[in-house]
């Protein structure tokens, strides 16, 4: 009887604190999402089981261990190796000739980053978080999963976590957080410009787009280079079109490689002890509040340069919104948002894929400029 | 560096992404104006299948061009 006892007072089941549990029904409602709605699953099915993981009492599954998911982490985020590798796939799998055919959406995509310098203010000031952990916090509003990981890896690896839940979650939720603020910012005439298709896109600017983008985003924010230049290597494996092999390996299984590995180990930097604390929440709130701003920024700058348009080259202000990046989600969103409110006349799916891959590119720079400013 | 002030910070970030972002727009430009996508050519095989049926109702009639419009 001593011997159960003892094998008992040894397991998890002994160990289990109400965090541990706390932290199971967020990955239970994580998995909920993921299975019933479709929210990001890809990566909220490995974070969030990475969750589980890391809350079993004595297995020593933690990111912050010495465990196999810490060796994951140890060597792959702390290293910065998996998120420029999940650019990589994202630049294979990313078209940006809607970006091309358009290049005034640039600059959607990067009035769209507004929200992650409220935030990153908002952070210091008003939940005194210091310079670095508030640069973290803010690139959520970039709506960029890798990005966010890549940042906050480097300069606040403690919040790692709940930035990482955040981005995911919002990234997951921008069918439900963008069209009030597009209803609230757009007019119903704003809504019904009909943009025309845009010119076709040669085979030579597109091969050149990768490459002048990537070396001169390099030379510009040299610490923005692991990820644009390695979105800009994907891209350009995407369009050579002699790359087939490495094509579908990098926009295959290599990112889904990358994206088990990524998941997981994000997943498991929350334990208990690391997650359940105000600062976290405090983090899931300005997070809202970043991709809030970074949605209205987009909006009124498409109207602020609808003031110099001429009336046939206007754009529809609701495509500013998909600069936020999530691609394509948020281009999506604005599509659907845009016809259902047009009784199916305006359909800007095209427009919108602009400034949202100009987004992820935007994201990049800006966690570049941080990383240049305060490491 | 946090001598610098977050707020001066965030500015000097703002306006560095949307400087790259508007020089890349007009490296953009140049690079489409310079490689323009030539006129693409009617697709022989579209244009017998378009004639073929055509030609059923109004014999002896020609396609030479095919044109989308919006």
């Amino acid at each position: 009887m001593d011997s159960f006892l003892d094998l008992f007072n040894q397991s998890g089941f002994a160990h289990l604190g109400w965090g541990n549990w706390v932290m199971f029904l967020v990955a239970g409602v994580l998995v909920f999402l993921a299975i019933t709605r479709e929210y990001e699953p890809l990566l909220l099915i490995p974070i969030s089981f990475g969750i589980v993981l890391a809350n079993f009492p004595l297995a020593d599954l933690g990111s912050y261990g010495e465990g196999i998911i810490a060796l994951i982490y140890e060597s792959g985020i702390k290293t910065e190796l998996l998120p420029p590798l999940i650019f990589l796939g994202v630049g294979v799998l990313t078209d940006f000739r809607p970006l091309l055919a358009r290049p005034m959406t640039f600059l959607l995509g990067a009035a769209a980053q507004i929200g992650i310098f409220v935030a990153a203010i908002g952070a210091v000031y008003l939940f005194g978080f210091t310079f670095k952990e508030a640069a973290a916090i803010g690139i959520i509003g970039g709506a960029d999963g890798p990005t966010s990981i890549f940042l906050s890896s480097k300069l606040a690896p403690h919040l790692l976590g709940p930035v990482a839940l955040a981005a995911y979650s919002y990234m997951s939720l921008v069918p439900i957080i963008q069209p009030p603020i597009l209803r609230m910012l757009t007019t119903k005439n704003e809504r019904e410009i009909d943009m025309p298709q845009a010119k076709p896109v040669s085979k030579t600017a597109v091969i050149l787009f990768p490459i002048s983008a990537g070396v001169f985003a390099s030379l510009a924010i040299p610490s923005s280079a692991p990820l644009i230049g390695m979105l800009m290597f994907g891209n350009l494996i995407r369009e050579s079109g002699v790359t087939d092999r490495l094509r579908k390996t990098a926009g295959g299984a290599l990112i889904d490689i990358v994206t088990i590995f990524l998941g997981i180990a994000v997943g498991a930097t929350m334990a208990a002890e690391n997650f359940l604390r105000f600062e976290t929440l405090s983090i899931l709130a300005l997070g809202a509040v970043a991709f809030a701003f970074s949605t209205a920024g987009g909006i009124l700058f498409a109207k602020i340069l609808n003031l110099f348009l001429k009336k046939d080259n206007k754009i529809n202000p609701c495509i500013g919104a998909a600069g936020v990046s999530a691609v394509p989600m948020a281009a999506r969103v604005v599509q659907k948002f845009v016809s259902d409110q047009t009784d199916g006349r305006v359909n800007p799916l095209m427009p919108a894929m602009g400034p949202n891959v100009a987004g992820v590119i935007g994201s990049a720079v800006a966690a570049g400029v941080f990383l240049t400013l305060l490491s | 560096m946090e001598s610098y002030g977050l707020i001066s910070i965030c500015i000097s970030a703002l306006i560095a992404v949307f400087l790259i972002l508007f020089l890349l727009a007009i490296i953009m430009r140049l690079i489409t104006v310079i490689f323009p996508e030539e006129d693409i050519k009617d697709d022989s095989a579209v244009i017998a299948a378009l004639a073929t049926i055509v030609n059923k109702y109004y014999p002896d009639t020609k396609i030479t061009k095919i044109e989308e419009t919006k």
